[in-house]
């Protein structure tokens, strides 16, 4: 009996145990929502993961997916003087014959993925507050401003005034959405992210946000504004860490990644292919999509031979298959080059594997030879030219040199970061686009006019503003 | 037969059906609205054009001070002239001019459309030939300690209490001026001088030149080191010196030695002087100067 009684109060004991509120109302397992999700740091760790998978973009053949940087080079190097498509058509040529329709589909890829990559970026800073570890989370927060000043420094140069989005909007919230801010605002939050950003990171990643990415990137936006001083000292805080250098041999730099000089890339894996990219396989003959785009020009060919020393055969080459055409060399599908006709793989050139190069050395030492040069038109101080002749003495031009011109520095940078997206916001910043795009305009006959170096703001973002949204000029 | 009948029956359904379309077509057709405006003056039905020209230009100078280029930025517009006031004019769509020198422009730009409807947008020029900017000459205050800061101390202002105890001035070694910075036995007495906020323009090469002696006995030395900007505490000082001098002639209190440094200003807007020395003897500095080296 005594037992029973016992045996009583012990199931009494568990009822009432069982009986507490999440008995009653558990929280379903099998309904995540983006509000209920985010509750432990390791949660807004995969939320911080979602912003690179953002840029990283998806690689499929579907027009509405986002794909992120894969689609750069159209928008930046096909409307610069170094890169075309192979056989003129769709609407891949509109870029290189500054013909650029507001209905233009890798334009308003570009766009929408850029900002989506926006609100990644703001659903990491949004849910800041569910992470304990006061470093942990201030580490989120420099990741996420990290990335989020990447997207719109890449937006603001390639539109103009764009919409300013600092937070998780919603669909209703159409004012945000619509309204495009003065680029100077832009730029005010993009300093003030990559400052927070610098401030919380160190230097452990290359393929995520690190405190040498922020300073790079930091020193562009300030050589952007002809802020020269503060992007000369970010310049040699990066040379004076020791942490990066000149890889020796040019090609390593494409095909060991990872290596010493690279500074932030994206990266890509051949597998699973969901983490692979399809611009390796479009700039060959046939191999993608395309026939072939991100063909080299006669006008980039000409800069490349006479003043690209070593780096010149690892730049471009002739197109085996069709050897009137050549090709950018740099980022082979998996380093593998084609083989004997250029267009048979081992592997599926279509899901690659080459991690995106966004910021490396050679980058960070001639921007610290601009920004010393500091807007003049020549420069022969001692820190600038030590700088510059790195550069050149990695591509086996060694003769010393006494003074740099604003043209030299920009050629250098030209064949130097062929085909890696630079030439046309260098174009840009040293205000030399008008004068060379113009030239090269008339050479080829294409429709350059000065309304090309914005892109125009994609017509679907300005037909559903319902007249909130104008268009830049000329389109 | 039953299958005949109802076979024509339909035909004749069908053949009704068809006549009452053309007939229906034939209405349509005649109504005057569709047909008959082709009759009408242009006036008439027409709608206002509400997209009128609209003239916008933006002007940037190129390496050539004389030398503009003019980004067209106009709306609904086929047609442009360009008059840059200087009598030159244009046609195209974006434009560029050399102008004939300096003075004030104004810059008109004529954008029509076929309806010759026209906008006009004027921008003035201004254009000034841009010296080329000269390097600032470092401004070395009390350089001699020759002159009585606000309190009297001819050490001013060469203090800052966080590197350390400031120097003593004395009026028995000279070079000019009467007075100099004296600086006793380091191992029992440590002195600093430091002066700070003294602007150059980056990137510039300088020469600083200055003076000192120390009397004779163990081996001592007085050092002076350029900073790039300013310090807070002596653990900066390695890490933020341009360049140093070490000086360690020990001929007396009164030959001085004139030392020159040579350095370049680096990324910083102003540069700061430190003065310490070592050893048992006393020391003393005297006449700063500073030059943009040619």
């Amino acid at each position: 009996m005594k037992h029973i009684k016992l045996v009583i109060l012990l199931l009494l004991g568990a009822v009432v145990v069982s009986c507490q509120k999440d008995f009653l109302e558990p929280v379903p397992s099998s309904g995540i929502t983006s509000a209920n999700y985010y509750t432990t740091a390791d949660e807004v760790e995969t939320a911080v993961i979602n912003m690179y998978d953002g840029i990283q973009g998806v690689n499929s053949t579907d027009p509405d997916d986002n794909h992120g940087v894969q689609n750069e080079f159209y928008l930046t190097e096909m409307r610069s003087d170094n890169t075309r498509t192979k056989s003129q058509e769709g609407e891949a040529a509109q870029f290189e014959s500054y013909n650029v329709a507001a209905t233009n589909g890798i334009v308003s890829n570009y766009y929408a993925s850029f900002y989506n990559v926006i609100f990644r970026a703001n659903v990491v800073l949004a849910n800041l507050g569910v992470v304990e570890d006061p470093k942990a989370a201030a580490k989120f927060e420099a990741e996420a401003k990290f990335v989020r000043a990447y997207a719109y420094f890449n937006l603001v140069r390639l539109f103009g005034d764009i919409p300013l989005i600092d937070r998780v909007i919603t669909p209703s919230d159409t004012d945000v959405q619509f309204t495009r801010v003065a680029t100077s605002s832009i730029y005010e939050l993009i300093e003030s992210d990559l400052t927070t950003a610098i401030a919380g990171l160190d230097n452990t990643y290359k393929t995520r946000a690190s405190k040498a990415a922020a300073q790079a990137l930091l020193a562009k936006v300030y050589l952007t504004e002809g802020n020269y001083l503060p992007a000369q000292n970010l310049c040699e805080d990066i040379i004076n860490t020791g942490s990066f250098g000149l890889m020796d041999n040019f090609n390593d730099v494409f095909y060991s990644e990872l290596n010493k000089e690279i500074i932030f890339a994206i990266g890509y894996l051949a597998s699973p292919s969901s983490d692979s990219e399809y611009f390796s396989a479009e700039w060959m003959n046939g191999v993608g999509r395309s026939s072939g785009v991100n063909y080299v020009t006669s006008d980039a060919v000409g800069a490349l031979d006479a003043s690209g020393g070593d780096r010149t055969q690892y730049s471009y080459r002739i197109d085996p298959f069709q050897t009137s055409q050549n090709q950018v060399a740099k980022y082979f599908p998996n380093g593998d080059s084609g083989g004997a006709d250029g267009k048979t793989f081992a592997n599926d050139p279509t899901t690659a594997g080459n991690d995106w190069i966004v910021l490396r050395y050679a980058d960070v030492l001639l921007m610290h030879v601009e920004a010393i040069m500091a807007g003049a038109n020549e420069t022969s101080n001692g820190a600038a030219l030590t700088s510059f002749q790195k550069v050149r003495n990695r591509a086996g031009l060694t003769t010393p040199v006494t003074s740099v011109t604003k043209d030299d520095l920009l050629l250098e940078r030209r064949v130097e970061l062929a085909f890696e997206n630079h030439r046309l916001f260098d174009l840009i910043r040293f205000g030399k686009a008008e004068s060379v795009l113009s030239a090269y305009s008339a050479n080829n006959g294409y429709g350059y006019t000065s309304s090309d170096l914005l892109l125009p703001i994609p017509q679907n973002e300005i037909n559903i503003s319902k007249g909130l949204m104008k268009q830049n000029p000329g389109y | 037969m039953k299958n005949i009948l109802k076979m024509s029956n339909s035909f004749q359904i069908r053949v009704w059906m068809g006549s009452i379309s053309m007939a229906l077509t034939l209405l349509v057709s005649c109504d005057p609205s569709i047909s008959g405006f082709e009759y009408d003056l242009p006036a008439a039905n027409s709608r206002a054009d509400l997209t009128p020209p609209q003239a916008s230009f933006s002007a940037s100078v190129t390496d050539d001070y004389l030398t503009y280029t003019f980004a067209n930025t106009s709306t609904s517009a086929t047609d442009y002239v360009w008059d840059f006031g200087d009598g030159n004019s244009s046609t195209d769509f974006d434009a560029s001019n050399t102008f004939p020198g300096e003075g004030k422009y104004t810059v008109t730009l004529t954008a029509s459309d076929k309806h010759n409807v026209t906008s006009t947008f004027s921008q003035d020029i201004d254009i000034v030939k841009l010296e080329v900017p000269q390097a600032i000459v470092p401004d070395i205050l009390n350089p001699s300690f020759d002159e009585p800061g606000d309190n009297g101390k001819y050490t001013t202002p060469w203090v800052d209490n966080n590197l350390g105890k400031t120097m003593q001035i004395s009026t028995s070694s000279s070079f000019v001026g009467g007075k100099s910075a004296k600086f006793p036995n380091a191992d029992t007495d440590p002195r600093v001088g430091y002066q700070s906020g003294i602007a150059v323009t980056p990137n510039t090469d300088y020469i600083i030149s200055y003076n000192y002696s120390i009397e004779t006995g163990d081996p001592s030395s007085i050092t002076v080191a350029i900073l790039g900007g300013t310090v807070i505490d002596m653990s900066e000082v390695a890490g933020a010196t341009i360049k140093s001098f070490t000086g360690t002639t020990q001929a007396g209190k009164t030959p001085f030695e004139t030392v020159t440094i040579s350095f370049n200003s680096g990324a910083n807007s102003s540069i700061s002087i430190l003065i310490t020395n070592t050893g048992t003897a006393t020391g003393y500095v005297e006449e700063f100067t500073a030059a943009v080296k040619e």
